[in-house]
């Protein structure tokens, strides 16, 4: 399968934060979500991506490209929607478009009007005066309007009502009936992923925990309740986030045997979402009287 | 790039409907002090407008937008320094439309027309205030920029008081540097014109250096 996107052993070291080490890749073709909690590295991986920030050490390839030397060719291929807009607050959506249209070789003028009319954006009004919806709408339609083979979105969907966020993943939906694109979407409302995501990466503290398929990824996970006592009898060397208390424990199993292990020794097996995952690997254990 | 150059005129909308009550302003003000207010005008209003678009690329958080396209931080640093040539035409057409309505209208203002002199004393000095500005923007971002600039200036109004006044010891006494002794009697003999021609020349050498500085500063920022 071919990579879109390759981080081999990326670096990056400011003040009391690291990056460390961090390996990953996208499939061209899919969705990737990427979680972690907030502070996790998520932001600052994405700035390594787009060049924003400069790496400390590894190697990024994006379309099979170094992303410092070819940085022209590649950024003409990628559509990015940040958690902030960078537009300019007096200016129009209009004016704001004319300004970003000629940077891109291959941008679309009826693609960004038809975006523009689906998402009701207003061309005359003031950036500063959209609401969060509408700018994330706004970067959304000059993202697909140049014809990008990678969407890279960090947190896009952060502050925004069910009803915008439903209609960004379905366009995302959409998108992805084009096999060769690439979505690669930040996000700690892991609820977005659970409905799109075909891959899934896991940041935290700087370390990338897994990278994996979604479906084999729910498939191998489970949330496991029971006696405390099965703790010693079961093998629990694949539990994650082990909570213990005076009724019993509950754990997140993060392996197919030992799931059966437990459920044959009486134990209450529920399937995790993504949420319940990311929780899981990140909680600390503890002991609760 | 001109839609770069034409972002930084358009994000500053507010600032051009204030730039005719700037020029009003520093016409009426600067008459008492020059006999040729333009140059000062022209430097006052061009810096006032560098200043205004890094303020609005600071606010937006623009820098980000813009390395995220297709754009090279070559391209991004060059605009600016153009921005300088517009605002400069700006200010001239500003400052003619003023002298127009002074003359037409017989005011007791004084607004002489704008002089070849006038123009090049203009160009070099909005040269060299941006090739200083420029590269500690691009280095340090607005913010920081805006507090550094002033003591940067304030060290070469100065510094260029006491050099002139070292100069100046130096060409007039007996004892002093023959080379120094020898430009100083051939820029006596040259016309103003041919003067000002060196130091255009002399600007643009400075500006070209700033530039360089600029795109390694602006390299290497991180956003």
């Amino acid at each position: 399968m071919e990579n879109i996107l390759e981080i081999r052993n990326l670096k990056k070291t400011f003040g009391d934060f690291t990056l460390d080490n961090i390996s990953f890749s996208l499939p061209k073709g899919f969705i990737t979500g990427f979680i972690g909690p907030n502070g996790s590295g998520k932001t600052t991986t994405i700035k390594l991506i787009m060049n924003l920030l400069k790496k400390d050490s590894g190697e990024i390839r994006i379309f099979g490209l170094d992303p410092v030397r070819q940085a022209k060719e590649i950024k003409n291929r990628i559509g990015f929607v940040y958690d902030e807009s960078h537009f300019y607050e007096e200016l129009t959506v209009e004016e704001m478009k004319r300004i970003i249209a000629p940077v891109y070789d291959q941008w679309d003028e009826q693609q960004f009007q038809s975006y523009a009319a689906k998402f009701d954006l207003p061309g005359n009004k003031k950036t500063k005066d959209l609401s969060r919806g509408m700018k994330v709408k706004f970067s959304l339609a000059i993202a697909l309007s140049h014809h990008a083979d990678l969407l890279i979105m960090d947190e896009p969907t952060a502050g925004l009502d069910p009803v915008v966020r439903s209609e960004i993943l379905d366009i995302l939906y959409v998108l992805m009936q084009d096999e060769n694109k690439g979505v690669f979407f930040s996000t700690h409302i892991t609820s977005d992923l659970d409905r799109i995501a075909d891959y899934v990466v896991m940041i935290y503290n700087g370390k990338i925990l897994f990278c994996t398929q979604k479906d084999a990824l729910m498939e191998n996970h489970a949330i496991i309740k029971g006696k405390a006592s099965l703790l010693d009898t079961v093998r629990s060397s694949d539990l994650k986030g082990i909570r213990k208390s005076n009724y019993g424990f509950e754990a997140m199993s993060t392996a197919k045997e030992t799931t059966e292990a437990f459920a044959k020794a009486g134990a209450v097996i529920d399937p995790p979402t993504l949420e319940d995952i990311m929780l899981y690997y990140t909680r600390k254990e503890s002991s609760r009287v | 790039m001109f839609n770069l150059i034409w972002k930084d005129i358009l994000i500053q909308k507010k600032t051009l409907a204030y730039m005719g009550l700037y020029i009003i302003l520093f016409g009426i003000t600067f008459q008492n002090i020059t006999a040729d207010p333009f140059p000062a005008i022209a430097v006052a209003v061009t810096y006032q407008m560098i200043a205004a678009a890094c303020s609005h690329e600071d606010k937006s958080g623009a820098d980000i937008l813009w390395n995220s396209m297709p754009v090279s931080r070559e391209k991004l640093v060059l605009s600016k320094y153009l921005s300088m040539f517009v605002y400069t035409l700006l200010a001239s057409l500003g400052y003619m439309a003023f002298a127009a309505v002074i003359h037409l209208t017989r005011l007791p203002i004084k607004a002489s027309p704008i002089t070849a002199t006038g123009m090049m004393g203009s160009i070099v000095a909005i040269a060299l205030m941006n090739s200083l500005y420029l590269p500690v923007y691009f280095r340090l971002g607005f913010m920081k920029a805006r507090v550094a600039s002033f003591f940067l200036f304030f060290a070469l109004f100065f510094g260029v008081t006491f050099g002139v006044n070292v100069l100046s010891e130096e060409i007039h006494s007996a004892q002093g540097n023959t080379a120094l002794r020898a430009i100083a009697s051939a820029l006596q003999s040259a016309s103003d014109l041919q003067i000002s021609l060196l130091l255009l020349g002399l600007a643009f050498v400075f500006l070209l250096a700033s530039f360089c500085l600029s795109v390694k500063f602006y390299r290497n920022r991180e956003f």
